[in-house]
């Protein structure tokens, strides 16, 4: 996997080359232009991701020895149809780095500014797509984002596909349990009947939930409480086998996860994927209308997606 | 009026949200099927009926001219023709291999999330042109009578029916003469009738009364 050859795999110094792969200081990170916007004159804005794409840094090298600067030519030119990793060790909190694979998409120039100093300035680092990394992004507290079944402005952007009455409905429910005044709005599967509380009548077996998003790997939040039941999840339209990223202790190591607590614990992560490379993904929850024995029914209810990018 | 599921309504309409993907599936004249799209996707492909990879070949899809009527729907695909070796490009390797003339199209732009289609639409490619780097197809209607091949039949007083063929239908063991008088089905054959009787009834049918003369065109 080219994603191992990695431009700068350490913090410092490099004893072996004399200089450091590090870029110097000043670079621009940033993100390309992937979002297509349109405000109305009297209205909020519209707003497509177009592509899959995903950072940009400008970097540049200033004052490097010639072996630094030959290393960053014989990086573009070695991966100008590839990809590699460059490791900002910077821009995360602590000394992990965060990996990015991409290539160098402008040529770096090398220039001789004195003796044996090589200036190497503003070259572009564009990640690719789709291609597995050494190391997935990891700071899920701070680079990962949150998605809703509605977005902030009341849209619907879980898909939901019912097949008997009543299916999935909105649910409004305090965002961190009974009693929070900030609330969340869930998508819940018998609608009706658990909306009213705990539903009599069990999840409609067959109908489904699915969110698309852009970014890595993914965290799966429902609702979790005695009322819930068990559910299959797809990733990108494979059923999950085998969860690699088991949380709760009574789910089993199959496709079926089971949503049911003793008690309401509001919502509980079910499901994770957290090595998963930068595309469009496609995360959907069935309802199998099973549930566990202590269970009062098998309802479903979609809290919301914890996205890294 | 285009009959939109509430699943499809509910999430197309929404302010934000991701765009929807183009789809292609081709079935080539020789039966081989091809699954692109404009990005690599796993989808239930409509020819086969299961799940398909959708590799991203597909560069553009459109515009689209539907015309709700007799008259074909017209659109046009771009493949990337990039892919292959230095002496041939993956698309030249494939229309020599067999051929994308005529070949049949199903054509979605698909909300993946909702899992069904925005647009859809059927017929059958013909190759624009290829340049570098791209392939690009038009749509060609699914039915045109002027490109189908037809048997050459004389209207005469020979039956032109193949016999014991489908459309004959015969199951007799000895093949006719491939006249009226010795049709096996009489309802089915292919004969201008050269004499008729004057004197029947309603209810007899046209009988040829003279010999026929089975080289002799009418």
């Amino acid at each position: 996997m080219p994603a191992t050859d990695i431009l700068n795999a350490q913090l410092g110094w490099d004893q072996n080359l004399g200089d450091s792969m590090n870029p110097s200081y000043g670079f621009t990170r940033k993100r390309p232009t992937n979002l297509l916007k349109k405000k109305p004159a009297g209205s909020t804005p519209w707003s497509r991701e177009t592509e899959n794409t995903g950072h940009v840094f400008e970097l540049s090298w200033i004052g490097r020895t010639l072996a630094c600067a030959q290393k960053l030519k014989w990086y573009y030119e070695q991966y100008e149809d590839g990809f590699f990793t460059y490791i900002d060790w910077d821009g995360t909190f602590g000394e992990k780095g965060r990996h990015y694979v991409g290539n160098f998409v402008t040529e770096p120039n090398l220039v001789l500014t004195a003796n044996n100093l090589w200036d190497v300035q503003n070259v572009l680092f564009e990640e690719v797509p789709t291609v597995g990394m050494v190391q997935y992004p990891w700071d899920w507290d701070r680079e990962a984002i949150y998605r809703y079944a509605f977005n902030d402005f009341g849209d619907q952007k879980l898909a939901t596909f019912s097949n008997a009455s009543p299916g999935w409905a909105p649910n409004v429910r305090a965002m961190r349990g009974a009693g929070n005044a900030v609330t969340v709005t869930t998508m819940d599967n018998p609608g009706a009947a658990a909306t009213a509380g705990p539903p009599a009548s069990p999840g409609n077996a067959g109908d489904w939930a699915c969110y698309e998003y852009r970014g890595y790997g993914f965290k799966l939040y429902l609702m979790a409480g005695p009322e819930f039941g068990q559910c299959g999840i797809s990733v990108d339209g494979v059923p999950v086998s085998v969860a690699d990223w088991v949380h709760r202790s009574w789910m089993y190591a199959t496709a079926t996860f089971d949503c049911y607590a003793a008690a309401d614990e509001g919502p509980q992560l079910i499901y994770s994927a957290p090595n998963m490379p930068l595309d469009f993904h496609r995360v959907q929850v069935s309802v199998l209308a099973t549930k566990n024995a202590s269970a009062t029914a098998a309802a479903i209810s979609w809290h919301s997606l914890v996205v890294m990018r | 009026m285009i009959p939109y599921t509430s699943t499809l309504l509910a999430v197309g309409g929404a302010r934000t949200g991701l765009p929807p993907v183009n789809l292609l599936e081709v079935q080539d004249t020789n039966g081989n099927n091809y699954f692109w799209a404009d990005r690599k996707i796993t989808m239930v492909s409509i020819l086969t009926g299961v799940a398909e990879m959708f590799l991203p070949w597909l560069m553009a899809a459109g515009p689209f001219k539907f015309n709700r009527s007799q008259v074909t729907d017209s659109g046009s695909f771009q493949i990337q023709n990039v892919s292959g070796d230095t002496l041939a490009r993956d698309v030249e390797t494939m229309l020599r291999a067999t051929t994308l003339e005529g070949a049949l199209f199903i054509y979605r732009c698909y909300q993946a999330d909702a899992q069904q289609p925005w647009i859809q639409t059927t017929g059958k490619l013909t190759l624009e042109g290829t340049s570098d780097d791209l392939a690009t197809f038009h749509s060609a209607p699914l039915s045109e009578p002027a490109q189908e091949d037809t048997p050459m039949y004389q209207y005469c007083e020979t039956c032109q029916l193949n016999w014991a063929g489908p459309r004959c239908g015969s199951t007799a063991s000895t093949e006719c003469l491939y006249s009226f008088q010795s049709c096996q089905v009489v309802e089915r054959p292919m004969i201008s009738l050269n004499s008729w009787e004057k004197n029947y009834g309603e209810t007899i049918a046209n009988t040829p009364l003279v010999t026929i003369n089975r080289g002799r065109r009418v």
